[in-house]
């Protein structure tokens, strides 16, 4: 089900009000399960037994890792769970890819290899919830967490619908505690928790929702169009439009991607649950460390602590270091898609990262620099760290690799021609205005700390008069044939 | 004080769908759109004249009307042949206007259609189990009033903004010049594109076709709402005695390449059992020209001296029709 559809609204409204008015724990649980699946399952139809398949796979290893007494075997059970889920996750997502290659290849060295691609969909979610699932296994095998005490709770961590589809990416060790009821700060019961909905989280919960909204459809979907007439074939293009449909593709994905992970944290917060927070002004970075710091947190820490930090992280060599970097961000580009533009990107970060960090390695006095540490150099260091992140957004954005290639040339080496980008400033007045407004807006909201936050403490008249604003804003902009989210295909 | 809260909401909910309601009101859609509004369907029409109209998307409004007019009228000159295809039309947009198109009482209605009235319903995906959203889009297609049903806030904004700025300096200075046009006399929506005048080459027709085709071009769902629109017009028109002839719209061979042959016996079957159901005549000029020199892209029959065997072969179905 889509976020930005009326349907959503309506099954939202239900799901609150049932558990508003049922207060029994043991019902409202089952039913908040049995909405996720339904949620899942109105978009995804038989795609559903995917995702079912998963939690009982995960359910009964985690179990087994648990009761297990032997390390070895521990490993060895965890080693089949992991396969178990990347393999769903390999073969729907990479098979195609990898007889592609395959295929490719054989060409190449005049084999005569035909492999017949597969027929297969993609199902939707599936990079999401593996990667919820991973964590409860990998959690338990770390002793880190113990077994859910019920099928249900477990199923309910896995397909919660605000995060389902496209996250943010959950751990168990962080979602299952808030299942039960809390004993003090550390330790939680053994009754579930009611689900009840305060006053407090429902109206933060709106206020988060409600500016989801206004990023995905007032400023993505107004600009979306504005990028794909640049992006549908961009070789014969000058620099300087190349460079305004990155920065609009930047600004497109950052509001799409934001805006849904605002409305699932909304929804979560207004049923009493704690989601992670996804984005944190990521425009601002002033390194490519702290851009990952900042974009995608859920995703990106994740990588950090099931992969980066099985691999050795920085505690071996420092070539050794850089490897894992670029690794890391190999499998981050190819985790987002079966395609040559998904690893190229992540090939960009993998490297950003690492010639950061070796220039740290090489010269450690960068990092207490003056220069660096006042407020010119704080504006260079966004600038620079902009100018890599808005390129690779390029191979990001564009899968046709020569139309790729040439807007990366064009995009680092300027032609200063103005024979497209004067005509496009013309033409595309709104999506120009859409952009300018995004880039103030942005620019005050960095002023400003936790600003769902503030809004949410305003008297209550001006908090109306805030959501009156936004929701005019939104719906006069709202299609009735909305697109999908961009990370909905990941 | 939750309750308190959920007030506010509602509030800022209804303040908010009031104004932008509001707005559209104060900025209707102009009369010389394609919409329900349209001047044709207020006008006075000589009452010594009987009224035929042509229905349907731009694969209709490519016919010559003027020609189909005077082959008709040679026989029969109290009649006069309208061509209200309008541009991107399907059967849920048409049954919108089909109440102003009874209003003015005309004796026959042709009505072309193809695999692209059937394919707009996007979203529509075939599932082997129950889906809910095809559930829930007949129950709005049933309770929720047609306005409601094809309404379009953002559509809505950018006409309005289109509209209030159009004589602006800064809107108009470099505007590219809108592509030239015939305005036929009897066409009524949409007038033809001077570039739809042009015949294309077999090398060109196939280019399009494998470039249309990565944009999912050629889809074709059977068991769609547009399905039921098209029954409650036919339904409509008979209840009010009006005669209504169903074609389906001539093809070039690379569309009909790309439509698998599933899909075209669904196609088959499904308006075959609504002519049967319904009893009226049904003419198939799908595969007619396919292989002839007359397109002017994969699913347009040009605009040319040279292409008008589909206008009067659609003549001759009137004439006969009228005749009988």
């Amino acid at each position: 089900m889509l976020f930005n559809t009326l349907d959503f609204v309506v099954f939202f409204i239900v799901v609150l009000t049932v558990l508003t008015a049922v207060k029994n724990r043991k019902f409202q649980h089952v039913f908040l399960l049995l909405a996720s699946y339904f949620f899942f399952y109105y978009t995804s139809n038989y795609l559903i037994i995917l995702l079912i398949f998963t939690t009982i796979w995960d359910y009964y290893f985690g179990s087994m890792i648990y009761k297990t007494k032997k390390q070895k075997t521990k490993k060895f059970i965890l080693i089949i769970s992991l396969a178990g889920n990347l393999g769903l996750l390999g073969f729907f997502k990479y098979a195609n890819f990898a007889i592609a290659q395959f295929n490719f290849l054989g060409n190449q060295l005049n084999l005569n290899t035909q492999i017949p691609m597969l027929n297969l969909v993609l199902p939707i979610a599936i990079s999401f919830y593996t990667f919820h699932s991973i964590t409860y296994t990998v959690g338990i095998y770390r002793r880190d967490l113990t077994p859910v005490k019920s099928f249900t709770e477990y199923a309910i961590f896995v397909a919660f619908f605000p995060q389902l589809v496209a996250g943010p990416i959950l751990r168990a060790k962080e979602f299952l505690p808030q299942l039960r009821e809390k004993i003090d700060s550390l330790e939680v019961g053994v009754k579930l928790r009611q689900i009840v909905i305060t006053e407090t989280n429902l109206k933060i919960g709106i206020t988060i929702i409600v500016l989801g909204f206004f990023k995905k459809i007032f400023f993505a979907d107004n600009i979306a169009p504005f990028v794909n007439e640049i992006f549908a074939h961009t070789t014969g293009l000058d620099s300087f439009a190349i460079i305004l449909g990155t920065i609009a593709f930047g600004i497109q994905i950052y509001c799409d991607f934001s805006g849904y992970s605002d409305i699932a944290i909304g929804a979560a917060i207004i049923m009493g649950f704690k989601i992670p927070v996804n984005f944190n002004k990521p425009y601002f970075a002033t390194s490519p460390s702290d851009f990952w710091k900042r974009w995608h947190i859920s995703l990106s820490t994740w990588l950090r602590d099931y992969l980066y930090i099985p691999l050795g992280g920085n505690k071996k060599s420092k070539p050794r270091t850089y490897l894992n970097l670029f690794i890391v961000m190999f499998l981050g580009g190819l985790w987002h898609g079966a395609s040559w533009n998904f690893v190229i990107w992540g090939i960009l970060h993998g490297s950003y990262l690492a010639i950061h960090r070796s220039m740290l390695n090489i010269f450690p006095s960068l990092e207490n620099n003056v220069f660096f540490k006042s407020q010119t150099g704080k504006i260079f260091s966004v600038l620079v760290t902009q100018y890599l992140v808005f390129l690779a957004w390029i191979a990001f954005r564009i899968n046709d690799t020569n139309d790729m290639f040439y807007a990366m040339k064009k995009y680092i080496i300027l032609d200063f021609q103005t024979e497209n980008i004067i005509p496009l400033l013309i033409s595309h007045k709104l999506p120009i205005t859409f952009i300018i407004l995004f880039i103030i807006m942005h620019l005050i909201s960095y002023r400003v700390n936790n600003l769902q936050e503030k809004i949410s403490q305003l008297k209550i008249q001006w908090w109306t008069v805030f959501l009156t604003i936004t929701i005019l804003a939104t719906l006069l902009f709202y299609n009735a044939n909305p697109t999908d989210f961009i990370y909905f295909k990941f | 004080m939750k309750y308190k809260i959920i007030f506010f909401v509602v509030l800022s909910f209804s303040i908010s769908i009031s104004v932008m309601l509001l707005i559209y009101i104060s900025f209707p859609e102009q009369v010389n759109d394609t919409g329900q509004n349209h001047e044709f369907y207020f006008k006075k029409f000589d009452q010594k004249k009987e009224r035929i109209f042509l229905i349907g998307s731009s694969h209709i409004g490519m016919l010559n009307t003027t020609l189909v007019n005077e082959i008709v009228s040679k026989n029969h000159p109290s009649i006069e042949v309208y061509n209200l295809a309008i541009g991107g039309d399907n059967p849920i947009n048409r049954l919108q206007h089909m109440e102003r198109t009874i209003a003015l009482k005309p004796k026959l209605i042709v009505y072309g259609i193809s695999f692209r009235d059937f394919q707009l319903d996007s979203g529509d995906e075939h599932f082997p189990l129950p889906d809910p959203k095809k559930i829930i889009k007949i129950i709005n297609y049933n309770f929720l009033s047609e306005p409601l049903n094809t309404f379009n806030p953002e559509l809505n904004t950018l006409r309005i903004i289109r509209d209030h700025f159009k004589d602006s300096e800064i809107f108009t200075k470099n505007r590219p010049p809108p592509p030239k046009a015939i305005w036929l006399k009897n066409n009524v929506f949409m007038p033809i594109p001077d570039y739809q005048t042009d015949i294309r080459t077999t090398e060109q027709l196939k280019e399009q076709a494998e470039f249309l085709t990565q944009s999912g071009f050629f889809k074709y769902y059977s068991t769609t709402t547009q399905v039921k629109a098209l029954r409650d017009i036919i339904s409509s028109l008979q209840k009010n005695n009006i005669n209504i002839i169903l074609y389906t719209t001539p093809l070039n061979q690379y569309y009909l390449n790309k439509i698998s042959e599933n899909d075209k016996e669904d196609f088959n079957l499904m308006i075959n059992g609504i002519a049967l159901e319904f009893n009226i005549p049904l003419y198939d000029f799908t595969y007619k020209y396919s292989d002839d020199m007359i397109w002017t892209d994969v699913s347009h029959v040009s605009y040319n001296k040279n292409t008008m065997i589909y206008s009067e072969d659609i003549a001759q179905i009137i004439v006969d029709k009228i005749e009988q």
